[in-house]
């Protein structure tokens, strides 16, 4: 048996030669390797697209983040393992960019010999460097222009449904839901297609629009979906939305939302996702939260969304969720009206994950509040921390 | 000055793209793009890997999933490149997920979903279901198992990483990740099969 004892899958020669020859460890092996075999049918949850890439779009956002604040504390230090790599991949990140909230004055990100100007909400990535640069578009427009490409480099934009592959011209791309929304060409031409449709050419000054439910590409000529006008106006007058009264306490319910006659669409699911909460449906809630949130880009709907689904979140137990919903909430206004009492939640989601640091940084900024609640909740969240409290 | 729209696809995985290992010296540079391309490549593994080793809810496994590739980026100017990248990430995942589970109290209510989810098979129904009671007693005496043994036999005998490979990943010495993989495997033998060697 002592040579079992050792034995790891990838066995070498003198194992498989002693079983062969000992019953005992032969009968042994074969209970270990069924047991192997059982592990391997052991059920795992795949996960579905929409979860997989709202994974994703997380893990970029934070560590953008943290590289963010890593540069601006000069710590930037280069690898040291896989030097000629990293040299490569530094070129990468000095380039790279994200874009996951509104910037109020966004500048064009130059990427490598492109172009990409970000316009508000928009959300995109680099997700492939050179020579094959891809750059992945899940919500809102860009406008890219892209240079003449060296032979063999490539230069994509993508979306969940369709890639837009460029050899030299200037347009704008926009995905609603991870979807293709439009296409618009400033200049040069553009060959379009999605799967299931037949292809379509738009020239300069021309766009396409997906239509708002079925989204169907015209056939062959397309000249239905056609239109010949300039570029809509880019700048959007935030819309001031419903603001609610400040709930005074943390995770207290929220008051009812005020009744609109002429109430958007997302006015609308806002107070769904409201009926939702109050009724203890906090999965539904937080669906409708973040759709309004999504569609509401940089309005104070949209942050006021956030800030529910956050609190969804916490209620369906979901706490890293909810973390990031309120890092989220914080990071896009630190001034909102909730910020302090946002802040005081997170620091004590992050603080029942051990996470004392970030836990005590956001204590400390609640501690400062001129919000009673958030205020005492926080000043409580620190006096943990300082006496060595778990949670 | 032509651009084309095409049906979607991912680049075909190509000699031409970056190692894991360039990937992960991408990360230790701060360029989220590498890490986007790491966790495209490794997420599958690693949730599987999570979801085997920890028992817990499935939003807990997304959730230590999402750590894990953080804690990647975070630490990747410390990955040594002895052993592969997926090794490394299942290394992080046995740490976080052994956090996770010293502060989490829901595992007491996991066997009367684990036997729910259990995939379809093309056995026939008596062995099928046999073979469904041995995977639920499986999962239970995993279970019931220590982290740091359920960790071993997970890494070693469900994933098939190689023995060195696990250990250093692990941070242990081979002889403590042998001695850890044959106490899981008699415990398990015990429970799953009913008997001993």
């Amino acid at each position: 048996m002592a040579a079992l004892e050792r034995a790891f899958p990838e066995a070498d020669g003198d194992l498989q030669a002693h079983l062969a020859e000992c019953a005992r460890c032969k009968s042994a092996w074969s209970g270990w390797e069924q047991l192997a075999e059982l592990g391997k049918a052991l059920p795992a949850r795949d996960l579905d697209d929409g979860r997989r890439q709202a994974i994703r779009d997380a893990i970029v956002l934070r560590s953008s983040t943290r590289s963010a604040a890593a540069r601006g504390a000069g710590t930037w230090r280069t690898a040291t393992a896989a030097v000629a790599a990293a040299a490569v991949l530094a070129v990468t990140a000095r380039l790279a960019w994200m874009s996951t909230q509104p910037d109020p004055a966004p500048a064009p990100r130059v990427v490598r010999g492109a172009q990409v100007h970000g316009h508000e909400g928009a959300r995109f990535m680099p997700i492939s460097p050179p020579p094959d640069e891809i750059v992945r578009l899940t919500e809102g427009s860009i406008t890219v222009e892209v240079q003449p490409l060296a032979p063999g480099d490539r230069f994509r934009v993508v979306t969940a449904d369709a890639e837009v592959e460029v050899l030299g011209t200037v347009f704008e791309v926009e995905a609603r839901n991870d979807r293709l929304g439009s296409v618009y060409v400033l200049r040069g031409r553009v060959e379009v297609r999605r799967v299931g449709h037949a292809p379509f050419v738009l020239n300069a000054t021309e766009r396409w629009r997906s239509e708002p439910t079925t989204a169907a590409i015209p056939e062959a000529t397309a000249g239905a979906a056609l239109v010949r006008r300039p570029p809509p106006p880019r700048a959007e007058a935030p819309h001031t939305a419903p603001r609610e009264p400040r709930a005074r306490a943390m995770g207290k319910d929220p008051p009812d939302s005020p009744h609109r006659p002429t109430a958007r669409p997302e006015e609308l699911r806002y107070q769904e996702g409201w009926g939702a909460l109050r009724s203890g449906d906090l999965t539904r809630a937080a669906v409708a939260f973040e759709e309004v949130a999504a569609a509401d880009g940089a309005g104070a709907l949209a942050a006021e969304a956030v800030y529910w689904r956050a609190v969804a979140l916490g209620r369906a137990g979901r706490s890293a969720e909810a973390a990031r919903a309120l890092a989220d909430y914080v990071k896009r206004d630190p001034a909102a009206p909730r910020a302090d009492e946002a802040a005081a939640m997170l620091g004590w989601l992050l603080f029942e994950r051990g996470d004392t640091a970030g836990a005590t940084r956001h204590f400390t900024r609640a501690a400062r509040s001129g919000v009673g609640a958030a205020k005492e909740s926080a000043t409580r969240g620190l006096e943990a921390i300082g006496h060595g409290g778990s949670p | 000055m032509i651009g084309r729209l095409l049906p979607f696809r991912r680049p075909d995985p190509s000699p031409g793209e970056l190692s894991d290992d360039a990937l992960v010296a991408g990360c230790a540079a701060g360029d989220p793009a590498a890490l986007a391309s790491l966790f495209d490549r490794h997420h599958q593994g690693v949730h599987r890997f999570l979801a085997r080793l920890s028992g817990v809810d499935d939003h807990v496994v997304d959730d230590l999933m999402q750590e894990v590739f953080l804690q990647a980026f975070a630490s990747a100017r410390r990955f040594r490149g002895g052993a592969p990248v997926r090794t490394w990430l299942f290394g992080i995942a046995v740490n976080l997920a052994r956090r996770h589970v010293r502060t989490d109290v829901r595992r007491k209510a996991r066997g009367a979903v684990f036997l729910a989810q259990l995939a379809p098979s093309p056995l026939t129904p008596a062995a099928k279901a046999e073979r469904n009671q041995l995977l639920g007693l499986l999962h239970r005496a995993l279970q019931e198992l220590s982290h740091d043994l359920r960790a071993a036999f997970v890494l070693c005998d469900v994933e098939g990483v190689r023995g060195v490979d696990a250990a250093r990943a692990l941070g242990l010495r081979e002889g403590t990740l042998y001695r850890r993989l044959h106490e899981a495997r008699m415990a398990l033998r015990r429970a799953v099969l009913g008997r001993d060697p």
